[in-house]
């Protein structure tokens, strides 16, 4: 049974990179973490005796940026409003650059709904099996099943559409 | 994996029926460099992938211990070792109240009272010239202070 600080060590950039993806915001991200680290250092003595504590943590932190995302949705219209969300300006010269690409996919990324995205982040970038995202999500296998088909496939239309490479 | 393989296994990859051990396999796979032609659309998606997976949190802010200036240290001792000698030695020192305390007596003054007659006639005749010397000074100096006025003016 590994401490929590060990734990915490070796989870600590997954749950900022879910916090940070299902966000959008660093700071946002950071606050995230920190909180879910807080509430669970108090439960420490319970959580590392779970079967799969990283799976315990990303849970809380999914579910915090999930509160997050809700107290922003009646600011974030007002701000919709006063400043309408900016155009990608990318031309289809500058989408050769690598970086460039790899910036207009993770727009793409943003653009997607956060329970699409979210599937996607933690199968993609955090290898984890369809049952540890249902843990994490609180989502039913098929829908996990579905975001990530679907989310897949809305990368794949953007690239082909965009033939990124070919030009 | 070949390039056959690969895209075969694309297909599957985004039909959304590969296993992890194939994602895993087909993103070494685009990570090697050597992919088909027919496969290099997809390879920005696999780099986005790994670039994702880097990401790090900021280093958490480490709280350093605050060390005072040596110069400080040093005024903060000899203040204390000033303090302690002065706490020892007034221990050492008797206390105030054990000292015998001192206590007003009336003055006798009829000791002192002249009762010889000639006696009392030169101490008569000490203090009159006293006093008329006092007195003659007074007109002495404003006298010599108009002179000097006088000579001032012409």
């Amino acid at each position: 049974m590994q401490t929590f600080a060990t734990l915490i060590d070796s989870v600590r950039d997954r749950l900022y990179r879910l916090a940070l993806r299902m966000t959008g915001d660093g700071s946002e991200a950071e606050d995230v973490v920190q909180e879910v680290l807080i509430r669970g250092w108090q439960r420490q003595d319970e959580i590392v005796r779970l079967d799969n504590p990283p799976a315990w943590l990303l849970k809380m932190t999914h579910n915090r940026a999930i509160d997050l995302l809700r107290s922003r949705k009646t600011r974030s219209a007002y701000e919709r409003a006063a400043a309408p969300d900016d155009a990608c300006n990318l031309t289809p010269h500058r989408l050769v650059e690598t970086e460039d690409t790899l910036f207009h996919i993770r727009r793409q990324m943003e653009k997607l709904p956060v329970d699409q995205r979210t599937v996607l982040q933690l199968r993609e970038v955090e290898g984890m099996s369809y049952r540890e995202i249902t843990d994490v999500t609180g989502l039913k296998m098929e829908q996990v099943k579905v975001y990530l088909h679907r989310g897949r496939q809305r990368m794949r239309e953007l690239l082909l559409k965009e033939r990124i490479v070919d030009r | 994996m070949n390039h056959a393989q690969a895209t075969e296994l694309i297909e599957r990859y985004f039909a959304g029926e590969t296993t992890l051990e194939e994602e895993r396999s087909l993103k070494a796979y685009f990570q090697s460099g050597d992919v088909a032609q027919e496969l290099q659309t997809y390879a920005p998606l696999f780099a986005y992938w790994q670039q994702e997976a880097s990401l790090t949190a900021p280093p958490r802010p480490v709280a350093r211990r605050r060390r005072l200036p040596r110069w400080l240290l040093a005024a903060a001792a000899a203040v204390l070792l000033i303090l302690t000698l002065q706490i020892v030695h007034r221990q050492q020192e008797p206390r105030v109240s054990n000292f015998p305390v001192a206590q007003r007596q009336p003055v006798d003054w009829s000791r002192y009272e002249i009762t010889d007659e000639e006696e009392a006639m030169r101490f008569l005749k000490t203090v009159l010239k006293n006093t008329s010397e006092n007195l003659t000074r007074g007109p002495e100096i404003t006298i010599r202070e108009l002179r000097e006025v006088e000579q001032i003016l012409d």
